[in-house]
């Protein structure tokens, strides 16, 4: 810059100094030119660079994820408007059969489909009758330890049980409907899908409290019993045919009571063969004629005490032969502290219980509370536990999901965990309108620079 | 070994349980000499008040005096005959103006209700002995003692058919009442009804 | 015509016009203030008295003005202002008709002025004067008369007499529910001297045999059905009649069984359910004699005592007795008596009275037997009674002296258990001020109380050494388990634990007099009594007997069958018509009431529950529970599929 002190004179430093203006404006020009031309490049750029991802957009795989909640809305876009490539589902709870379905149908549409659920649990229902004439249902539910397990059918809550070692079982008097087990979260249902055809108990011993009792208590409780009660060696006291034929055919089970039953042991044990259920208790179950049918072998009788009343369980009150030298497919099903009391054996196609207790009609007059009634109901179940009932199928049409986790391993095939990718920040779709902003700034400060210069 | 039949005599605070102490004795002879069940050779005597009734569900009740039952005897005895033990209540006075008669029966109706007339057809008549006629009668109905009263029915407390009660006004524990070898002088043995009883009860 | 005879004329057609007007213009005023008394009591709340007033002063409004404009055109009726009316509107008669018609010119001027004055059409005035007053006012009238029949509902209208004879259409009144809310009274009998109950919309009535029952609603009684029965038996209709605000319906609570009283109203509904209390029988406990005793000699007095107990109130107690002798023969003699009587009334009371024993005519073998017993003041169905235990006296004979023990020291478990009962009596009491006392001051209690648990732990420990022979038979598990408890309780009382202690001191107490009862009874000598030979008599009988077949024995039914299927049913459609699932679980509450308690109770919760729109899964379950059984269940999957 010129000082005034060096500012020509005249038309020269006039011209000189238009020269030095012009030069100074040149110079500025050229620096305004550089911006504009490299906001020209930036503008292109931006638009090359979004031409580049509307062509990547189309053509990339999309991997697609849909979790929890968003699931179902999430398959309704794959669809109708995505169509990914692949579809990775995550369930926080087993799907309904409809959502199931709909994830197994995707390949056929284009998506390849795959599936976790680190929080499914799996569980298992089964009903089944029990064979008793008042038509109790047992469910068998399998479901991982510690779980609670709720079981409810179309009647409401049947009961509630935490499962201790792979599920739980429940016997209730009369179901309604399809049941339903819920174990955390994971609903299973499942109906009877068929009924047991319920034939006469048979019981056979001398005329005797034991007798009496047992076979008061089974016709108490609703079951056909016929019996032989013997008195003197002219005969004894009948009810129902005077000669029974011990087969599948006319009965369910046999209950013996004492050594009179010796002279059925041959029948027995071919009855027990072709699917029939055998009682022995009392003298009954140290028989050697029905050795070879019994779980185990009797010991020594312990004395019967006083049904006191801190005892939770009144049967400790009652004489016992404890059993032993259970054979290997004997199963102990009561035990009083370490002693067997209750074993039982599949023999052939038939099932045999050897009950340990002596004169358990105690139990019945002088227990406590309602012992009349449980004493009834026991006795029921362990006949019903071994009772012959033939089945016949019911026509059942109601829709039910009795393993759910097992249903969807079945259609979706195994899960297969997969990490949420971190995504290239090209697809992030916010990326496309701050270019075009760039776009669009670069083009207007270029077009405003230009024309305030008086350039076209 | 299946546990033999006990007869059982009740006894209760209030009256003279043991006057018919040969009673016993008599009936488990009979027992034994008609049928082949397994008797124990002596009676027991049960307090009617303590649990020890409920191991005997056949009880023979008798006496005299007043029948005053306690709190702990009337519950029991409502237990017992609901849970289905046999009661074999006898007035051994043959007394209805009596006072065993008066008090043993308001007892047992305020337990239980009005007793029930047994039909002389029921099962007890001839569930192994043959009584076409009912109860037999005693001979202290035939010799006119007590009431003067051939009673021709028992009673009963009964559930449906069964029954858990036997009330008799005909003085049994008076006929048998005797040292069982003096049926070796009789052509009749009385104490066959005895029999149908402990038969009924243990089989029906 | 003459001028007067024009102006009479004219006169009376003027007559005419005004008094039209003015009945048009007030009917028409009328009708305008009863349209607006009907949009103020439409639209603006007022007390009823001045609601009624209105339509009133909307006739008086009518009626003033109509009077008004009587009073303004008053003129009508004067002749002579008829005439000047008429010369107002025709100057050019210039007094002429005035002059015509005055009676002092009647002989001389007047007929020189009936050519001028018959000039006059008088008509054309009139009709310009209808025109101008009477046509508006029959306008305003047809107007306000169509506003008030066409377009004001007569319900708007207040209640007053007028209202019914101006409303020429009757618009009926829509009646809501009358069965909500109900109120009423429950009157117990009175013997009970219960005090009357009020009723606020009720489920359930509950009352006494014999309670006189009284309903009210609001509403008329025409078309409300109230019937009461057992469910599904024929019911009762129940007269409806007319209360002081409202329709009432009466009706004595008679039948044991509960019962469904059921309220229709058209299409509403209301089911309430009669659940009869029984009066309890009384209670009577006595207390003297402590025990049975036997005495040699009749001297001395007996002393009893009683105390006895009702829920509602009672009536005479009695001491009765019964002296009996089996005499030297085979029967035994008695006598029967009484021994004192006292009204006693109110729910708790005792009695005692001393009477020699000579005065009771006693001898040698003789049994007395003492009770008390009381009736209760039940004058409705009549008195219950209640007894106590009897105690015996027996005066022994001279040949049983040596054989009896007369009145001999009370057994040891008998001292255990009176000091036991103390014990617990002294336990409890520090055991409630526990909050109260310094916690210091409560251990040195509760330890000195620990200190007399342990003597009576001693005494039983003696008790059982003595019962095992020291140890020589198996020791009586009613005294080991008396033993167990205290000395859990006497451990507990050590530490100040005192709620700890109690219930073991009752579960020795418990024990003790269970052990206690089994040593009474009466030996009278130990009798002889021969041992059957069975192995020498089996079999030897002569007479053959043939046992007969047994029947079958029927199942026990449950009784519960029916109750189950509407059960099943109403929980079908409990989420879809909740309403007919409470009505049904009510009918079967009724239906439980008195055969199966718990179940209604289950069934009453369920119902409020639903009703209050709370979780009704828990009553549900348990009234499931009680119809079907309790389901067991195992927390494995077993080996054996049967679990009992």
């Amino acid at each position: 810059m010129p000082s005034p002190a060096n500012k020509p004179v005249g038309a020269g430093a006039s011209r000189a100094l238009a020269m030095d203006f012009d030069s100074e404006e040149i110079q500025r020009s050229s620096v305004r030119s550089t911006v504009e031309n490299v906001l020209r490049v930036v503008a292109v750029a931006a638009l090359v660079l979004m031409i580049w991802i509307a062509f990547h957009a189309l053509h990339r795989d999309v991997d697609a994820r849909a979790e929890g909640a968003k699931i179902r809305q999430t398959l309704a876009d794959w669809s109708t408007r995505e169509t990914p490539k692949t579809g990775h589902v995550v369930f926080d709870s087993l799907p309904t059969p409809d959502l199931r379905d709909w994830l197994a149908a995707l390949p056929f549409a284009g998506t390849k489909t795959s599936w976790e659920g680190a929080t499914l649990k799996p569980s298992g229902l089964s009903v089944e009758p029990v064979a008793d004439p008042t038509h109790p249902a047992r469910i068998w539910v399998a479901a991982p330890a510690k779980s609670t397990v709720i079981i409810r059918d179309s009647a409401g809550l049947i009961d509630s049980v935490v499962a201790r070692n792979g599920g739980a079982v429940v016997v209730t008097p009369h179901v309604n409907g399809a049941v339903q087990a819920t174990v955390n979260g994971t609903t299973a249902t499942a109906v009877m899908h068929d009924s047991l055809n319920v034939k006469p108990v048979l019981v056979l011993g001398i005329a005797s409290w034991e007798a009496k009792f047992i076979t008061t208590s089974l016709e108490e409780y609703g079951w056909k019993v016929d019996g032989q009660y013997g008195l003197s060696p002219r005969g004894g006291v009948v009810l129902g045919p005077p000669a029974p034929q011990i087969d599948t055919a006319h009965y369910s089970a046999v209950v013996a009571v004492d050594t009179s039953a010796i002279k059925h042991a041959g029948a027995i044990a071919n009855f027990v063969k072709q699917g029939g259920g055998f009682i022995a208790v009392s003298d009954a179950a140290s028989l050697p004629a029905f050795a070879s049918l019994l779980p185990g072998t009797v010991g020594t009788t312990s004395r019967p005490t006083n049904f006191a009343v801190d005892t939770t369980h009144q049967r400790v009150a009652l004489a016992l032969s404890p059993l032993s030298q259970l054979k290997p497919d004997a199963v102990p099903v009561e035990r009083r502290g370490d002693k067997v009391a209750v074993a039982a054996r599949r023999v052939g196609m038939g099932r045999v219980l050897q009950v340990g207790y002596s004169d358990t009609w105690r139990w019945r007059m002088g227990g406590l509370n309602d012992a009349a009634v449980d004493f009834r109901g026991w006795w029921s179940a362990m006949v019903a536990s071994v009772a012959y009932a033939p089945r016949s199928v019911l026509a059942n049409t109601a829709s039910v999901e009795p393993t759910p986790m097992a249903s969807l391993v079945s259609i979706l095939g195994p899960a297969e965990p997969k990490k949420a990718s971190r995504g290239n920040p090209l697809d992030d779709p916010r990326f496309l309108p701050v270019l075009f902003a760039i776009m669009m700034t670069s083009f207007f400060l270029e077009w405003a620079s230009r024309r305030l210069r008086g350039q076209p | 070994m299946v546990a033999d039949f006990v007869f059982a005599t009740a006894m209760y605070e209030s009256g003279d349980w043991e006057s018919a102490s040969l009673l016993p004795a008599n009936l488990i002879d009979s027992i034994a000499r008609y049928t082949s069940l397994p008797v124990a050779p002596k009676g027991a005597d049960v307090s009617l008040g303590t649990d020890q009734i409920f191991d005997y569900p056949f009880v023979w009740l008798t006496g005299h005096l007043p029948v005053r039952f306690t709190d702990a005897e009337r519950k029991n005895l409502k237990k017992y005959v609901e849970r289905g033990g046999f009661l074999m209540l006898d007035d051994h006075n043959h007394d209805m103006d009596g006072i065993f008669h008066k008090t043993a029966k308001e007892e047992v109706e305020r337990l239980f209700g009005p007793m029930k007339t047994v039909p002389n057809n029921h099962t007890i008549y001839n569930c192994f002995f043959k009584f076409s006629d009912g109860p037999p009668a005693t001979s202290h109905e035939l010799n006119g003692w007590g009431d003067n009263l051939i009673h021709k029915e028992l009673h009963a407390v009964m559930y449906g058919d069964r029954i858990g009660l036997l009330y008799s006004n005909k003085d049994y524990s008076s006929e048998w009442n005797f040292h069982p070898d003096t049926k070796r002088e009789s052509t009749v043995d009385v104490t066959r009804f005895g029999v149908n009883m402990i038969v009924y009860a243990l089989t029906r | 015509m003459t001028a007067r005879e024009r102006v009479r004329s004219t006169q009376r057609s003027l007559e005419f016009v005004v008094g039209s007007s003015a009945i048009f213009w007030g009917a028409a005023a009328l009708f305008a203030g009863l349209v607006l008394v009907a949009v103020i009591n439409r639209y603006i709340p007022m007390a009823s008295a001045v609601r009624g007033t209105l339509p009133v002063l909307a006739v008086l409004a009518g009626l003033g003005l109509c009077g008004w404009m009587l009073w303004q055109g008053r003129f009508a009726w004067s002749f002579d202002k008829v005439a000047l009316w008429i010369e107002e509107r025709a100057p050019e008669l210039r007094y002429a008709l005035v002059t015509a018609i005055d009676p002092r010119y009647a002989d001389s001027v007047a007929t020189l002025m009936e050519p001028t004055v018959s000039r006059v059409d008088t008509g054309v005035f009139v009709r310009k004067a209808a025109q101008r007053t009477t046509l508006p006012a029959l306008a305003a009238l047809l107007v306000t008369s169509a506003i008030f029949f066409f377009a004001i509902p007569k319900n708007w209208l207040p209640k007053t007499s007028l209202n019914e004879a101006f409303s020429g259409l009757h618009t009926p009144r829509v009646i809501g529910n009358r069965l909500t809310p109900l109120s009423g009274t429950l009157t117990p009998p009175a013997y009970t001297h219960l005090r009357t109950q009020q009723l606020r919309n009720p489920s359930t009535i509950s009352g006494y045999l014999g309670s006189q029952v009284v309903l009210t609603g609001h509403g008329e009684p025409d078309g409300i059905k109230v019937t009461l029965g057992v469910p599904n038996m024929p019911a009762t209709e129940l007269p409806v009649t007319a209360g002081e605000e409202g329709w009432r319906v009466a009706f004595t609570i008679k039948d044991t069984l509960g019962m469904l009283l059921k309220l229709t109203d058209r299409k509403y509904q209301q089911l309430i359910v009669v659940d009869p209390r029984i009066d309890q029988a009384p209670e009577a406990r006595l207390l003297l004699p402590a025990r049975d005793t036997t005495l040699r000699t009749i001297t001395g007095s007996l002393t009893l005592s009683a105390e006895f107990t009702d829920d509602i109130g009672l009536g005479k107690a009695t001491f009765t007795y019964i002296i009996a002798n089996t005499g030297e023969g085979d029967a035994a003699q008695a006598r029967l008596g009484t021994l004192g009587t006292r009204e006693l009334g109110g729910t708790g009371g005792s009695f005692s009275l001393t009477i020699p024993y000579s005065s009771l005519g006693l001898k040698e073998g003789d049994q007395l037997s003492v009770r008390a017993v009381i009736l209760d003041n039940n004058t409705l169905t009549g008195p219950d009674s209640g007894f106590s235990e009897t105690r015996t006296i027996r005066i022994a004979r001279k040949s049983e002296y040596d054989s009896l023990s007369i009145n001999a020291a009370p057994p040891s478990a008998d001292t255990a258990i009176m000091s036991l009962r103390m014990l617990i009596i002294a336990t409890e009491k520090l055991d409630k001020q526990k909050a109260k006392l310094p916690r210091p001051e409560f251990v040195a209690q509760s330890q000195k109380l620990a200190g007399q648990s342990e003597i009576v732990r001693q005494k039983i420990q003696r008790i059982l050494d003595e019962q095992t022979g020291g140890g020589e038979i198996a020791a009586n598990p009613l005294l080991t388990t008396a033993l167990n408890a205290m000395w859990e309780a006497t451990r507990s009382l050590n530490i100040a634990e005192t709620g700890e202690a109690i219930p073991q001191m009752y579960i020795a107490l418990k024990a003790l007099k269970q052990y206690s009862n089994e040593k009474k009874y009466f030996p009278r000598g130990q009798l002889k009594v021969p041992l059957v030979n069975i192995d020498r008599v089996r079999m030897t009988g002569t007479d053959t007997g043939t046992a007969t077949p047994r029947l079958a024995w029927p199942a026990v039914p449950s009784g519960k069958d029916r109750l189950r299927m509407e059960y099943t049913q109403a929980i079908s459609y409990i989420k879809a018509a909740p309403d007919s699932a409470i009505a049904t679980f009510t009918v079967m509450r009724v239906e439980a009431l008195k055969p199966f308690p718990k179940l209604a109770a289950a069934l009453g919760e369920a119902v409020t529950a639903i009703q209050t729109g709370k979780d009704a899964t828990m009553p549900l379950l348990q009234a499931r529970r009680e119809l079907d059984g309790k389901s067991i269940s195992v927390d494995t999957l077993p080996p054996w599929s049967g679990i009992w």
